[in-house]
């Protein structure tokens, strides 16, 4: 298993998925940077609460696509280079879908970890006066993994199904869009699409005052209902995986 | 030369799933904003602008630039497939026909998500109870919108060849165009391509924002054409190409 995870590793050497993520992650700090440029001690004093309401918005316009994109390289390696024939007659199928479940994961768990830095890095860079929010620090944490893990399995499954990208892809643009164009629906109707879960389960609300144009932040229970849901739909979708890829027709 | 090749793009797109995302991908902004549209119809007063802006709302923000870039990953993954880059540079025709193929096929395609994005919103103005006809305003922006995107389709062309990955370019595209909003904003989407296409469809507004600014908008679009399809025949022409 450790052996042909790191045949794995090999295989995504020179292809700048560390580079990929490094452009994420300056893009978000880019983004949050300019939010927050000018913020007022007002502001300073709820402002890790104005990061953690932030970031599940940012997470939901960028993460399904790519989380679609990094499915997409990790699977179109070996459409590419007609490889899943050859890979298959080595390995165990079960060990291949494993290995590039655990590679992707491993990287989306790693994101959402730099998440939590940016958003200590940002109190500290902007002063923030608030305690620093543990809880809602490490809900943040699990449900943002748990759900790009959730989407990560079902662009796994699109991407080794097919050889031409471009189904994936539309997938997770698609996702992005719908997921985002939901957030200013009733929840009613948001909790049925999954690529806007990184909203439904934030911890963060937000008022908005029309007419003194002052946001205030709260804090509001974290969904357990959703969380599990999420939780079944990310077995079902890991499962569902291993099983078409254990009898994908190759 | 450039009408065989453009024949032979074209030929690369027949019967392709590439139309699946054409048809599809505006379906959503255009079903969404319809009922954006509706559940505010207490603030949104202006009829047929009004329905625009809720139909532009993101889709010219986010995913349009996603969308072009799609194509042209499209486009190119033929060639990074199969030794095809053998194939296309030993083939008796010049580079720079080559890309302007390449352009003018995807410049065709944009064009006609234009007109599929006016069809959905004559549609959904219709269901949403809109009077009369669509108002020229509206086209024009949507023509202004092609125009506007040349930028963004030479930037997406040379990604596309460039970068191997078919996914790499699309996601790059969205973070351009998010950039484009701050840009925008501060009064600097005319330096910045993924901005045109937003400027040039007054998206998410009712009042046109480009008045007096047409000489600024042409040229932008002329200068990121110009030095892009350059910089994609200046590439090809001077590295050798990967094949695999």
């Amino acid at each position: 298993m450790i052996k042909t995870f790191k045949t794995e590793l090999k295989k995504i050497k020179h292809r700048h998925f560390p580079l990929l993520f490094a452009v994420l992650t300056g893009f978000l700090f880019l983004w949050l940077f300019a939010t927050f440029r000018g913020i007022d001690d007002a502001e300073r004093a709820c402002g890790y609460f104005s990061v953690l309401y932030n970031f599940p918005m940012i997470n939901t316009i960028i993460l399904p696509l790519f989380i679609a994109v990094l499915a997409s390289r990790i699977w179109d390696m070996e459409h590419k280079g007609n490889t899943l024939k050859l890979l298959c007659t080595l390995e165990d199928r079960k060990t291949i879908y494993l290995n590039k479940s655990i590679l992707g994961g491993s990287f989306l768990l790693l994101f959402s970890f730099v998440e939590c830095l940016l958003i200590l890095a940002f109190g500290r860079i902007f002063g923030f006066v608030q305690a620093i929010p543990t809880t809602h620090i490490v809900c943040f944490f699990v449900t943002t993994s748990l759900t790009s893990l959730l989407l990560y399995f079902i662009q796994e499954i699109l991407s080794f199904s097919f050889d031409n990208q471009i189904v994936a892809l539309a997938v997770g643009l698609i996702g992005s869009f719908v997921g985002l164009f939901s957030l200013y629906l009733p929840r009613s109707f948001s909790q049925f699409v999954i690529w806007s879960y990184y909203s439904v389960l934030q911890t963060v609300g937000m008022n908005w005052d029309v007419n003194t144009r002052i946001c205030t932040y709260y804090e509001s229970p974290l969904s357990l209902g959703h969380l599990f849901v999420t939780f079944i739909l990310f077995l079902l979708a890991a499962f569902a995986g291993k099983i078409i890829f254990e009898r994908k027709d190759i | 030369m450039l009408k065989s090749c453009i024949k032979a793009e074209n030929a690369k797109l027949k019967s392709s799933v590439i139309w699946i995302l054409f048809f599809i991908v505006p379906i959503f902004p255009a079903i969404m904003g319809t009922f954006n549209y509706l559940g505010n119809l207490d603030v949104l007063k202006s009829g047929w602008y009004s329905l625009w802006t809720q139909h532009t709302l993101f889709y010219t923000d986010f995913f349009y630039a996603p969308l072009i870039a799609a194509y042209a990953s499209y486009l190119w993954r033929m060639e990074h497939l199969n030794h095809n880059w053998n194939l296309l540079m030993t083939a008796p025709v010049s580079l720079k026909n080559l890309i302007l193929a390449k352009f003018i096929v995807l410049f065709k395609m944009t064009a006609l998500t234009q007109v599929w994005i006016g069809v959905l919103f004559f549609i959904c103005g219709k269901f949403a109870g809109l009077p009369g006809m669509l108002p020229g305003k509206c086209i024009f922006w949507l023509f202004r919108g092609c125009i506007g995107s040349i930028g963004i389709i030479a930037l997406s062309l040379l990604l596309s060849m460039v970068i191997r990955s078919f996914s790499v370019p699309i996601i790059l595209s969205l973070f351009g165009s998010i950039a484009s909003l701050g840009l925008v904003a501060k009064g600097a989407g005319y330096f910045w391509p993924y901005a045109l296409m937003m400027l040039g469809m007054n998206a998410n507004s009712a009042d046109d924002g480009m008045m007096g600014h047409y000489a600024t908008f042409l040229f932008s679009v002329a200068f990121f054409f110009l030095l892009f399809i350059s910089a994609a025949v200046i590439y090809l022409k001077k590295k050798d190409v990967r094949s695999a």
